[in-house]
């Protein structure tokens, strides 16, 4: 049965055992490529929210700065 | 007055975040090139260049993905043990950091570790699953890692949440040696450690290389992950400090 198999077919076979081998090694993948996409993401979603309030700061900061009574948080830029 | 931590010189310069984002940027295509190279190889090896076992045959491939898992599994939970510690001992920010971005990562790793094993179980005990030490103690962490998580955010106030989840991490230490031990000091179907002991390694050479390959590279992405979340946690709290002052500033 395995002899007239071409070489990439008795690869992908794995001796018989292709249903376990090939979904652990998949999970793994899936996983991890998944984490890491999830985590970059993330990663720009909160860098373009931090780059918006960091441009809506320096108004909020102009119109403290010509209140008569500062709030708290003028004092430190 | 010196400082009285020999270290703290280093470990206070790390603390600063724009200090971290420069190292970690320096770091981080090393992590990568390694990253990649080294799954590259251990793939080559693991999947094709390497010999059938001569009980489990093909099935012993598995290996190569379940063992580093189960690795980075515990080294994940050390480092939430160890940022935990230093994070309310010295009230180090950046330890903080870590361990919120480690969590998510060890989970991952902790399930990969019982997914591949169930997996990789059923042709060698004819079962997905067993009821006994080795694997019941790996499903406990798998919870720790989700509890930590839960903590986290079960409070509104950071400071509380991180002091907490600290403290679980910490206290959770246990869990390491009952794993590691579980194969000697329990009747277990698990076999027990072959490469790590005294002794030196029982595994033959052509496993034993695409399995340290494959550990590398799995090294290697928790170092690329761990940086980037925690690169996400630091832009977060920034986030969440601007709104909160912004929310400030509206109600006079």
């Amino acid at each position: 049965m395995t002899d007239d198999m071409s070489p990439l077919m008795h690869f992908f076979h794995m001796g018989g055992y292709w249903p376990y081998i090939w979904p652990a090694y998949g999970v793994v993948a899936v996983l991890l490529i998944g984490l890491l996409v999830w985590t970059l993401v993330a990663l720009k979603r909160s860098r373009l929210e931090l780059e918006a309030l960091e441009a809506l700061a320096p108004r909020r900061r102009r119109r403290t700065e010509t209140s008569p009574a500062g709030g708290p948080d003028d004092a430190q830029p | 007055m010196a400082s009285p931590n020999p270290s703290g010189g280093f470990w206070h310069r790390l603390a600063n975040p724009a200090r971290f984002q420069r190292l970690s940027a320096w770091l981080m295509p090393w992590l990568v090139l390694i990253t990649l190279g080294c799954f590259g190889a251990g793939l080559y090896y693991g999947l094709y260049a390497s010999p059938i076992d001569y009980q489990q045959k093909d099935t012993v491939r598995i290996m190569y993905v379940h063992v580093p898992a189960a690795w980075l599994a515990m080294m994940s939970y050390s480092t939430l043990a160890i940022s935990g510690f230093v994070a309310l001992v010295w009230r180090h920010p950046l330890a903080d950091v870590a361990g919120a971005a480690t969590a998510p990562i060890g989970a991952v790793f902790t399930f990969l570790a019982l997914f591949t094993g169930a997996i990789w179980g059923q042709p060698t005990w004819g079962t997905w699953w067993v009821w006994d030490a080795r694997l019941t103690s790996v499903l406990i962490l798998f919870f720790m890692f989700l509890g930590y998580i839960a903590i986290r955010n079960a409070f509104d106030d950071q400071a509380r949440a991180g002091r907490a989840a600290s403290l679980l991490a910490i206290v959770g230490v246990v869990i390491l040696p009952i794993i590691k031990f579980s194969v000697d000091w329990w009747n277990t179907l698990h076999q027990p450690a072959s490469v790590s002991k005294l002794s030196g390694s029982s595994m033959d050479p052509a496993m034993l290389r695409p399995l340290l390959i494959m550990a590398v590279a799995y090294m290697a992405l928790f170092g690329v992950l761990l940086l980037l979340r925690m690169r996400l946690e630091l832009t977060r709290r920034r986030v969440e400090a601007l709104q909160m002052a912004r929310a400030g500033a509206a109600t006079p």
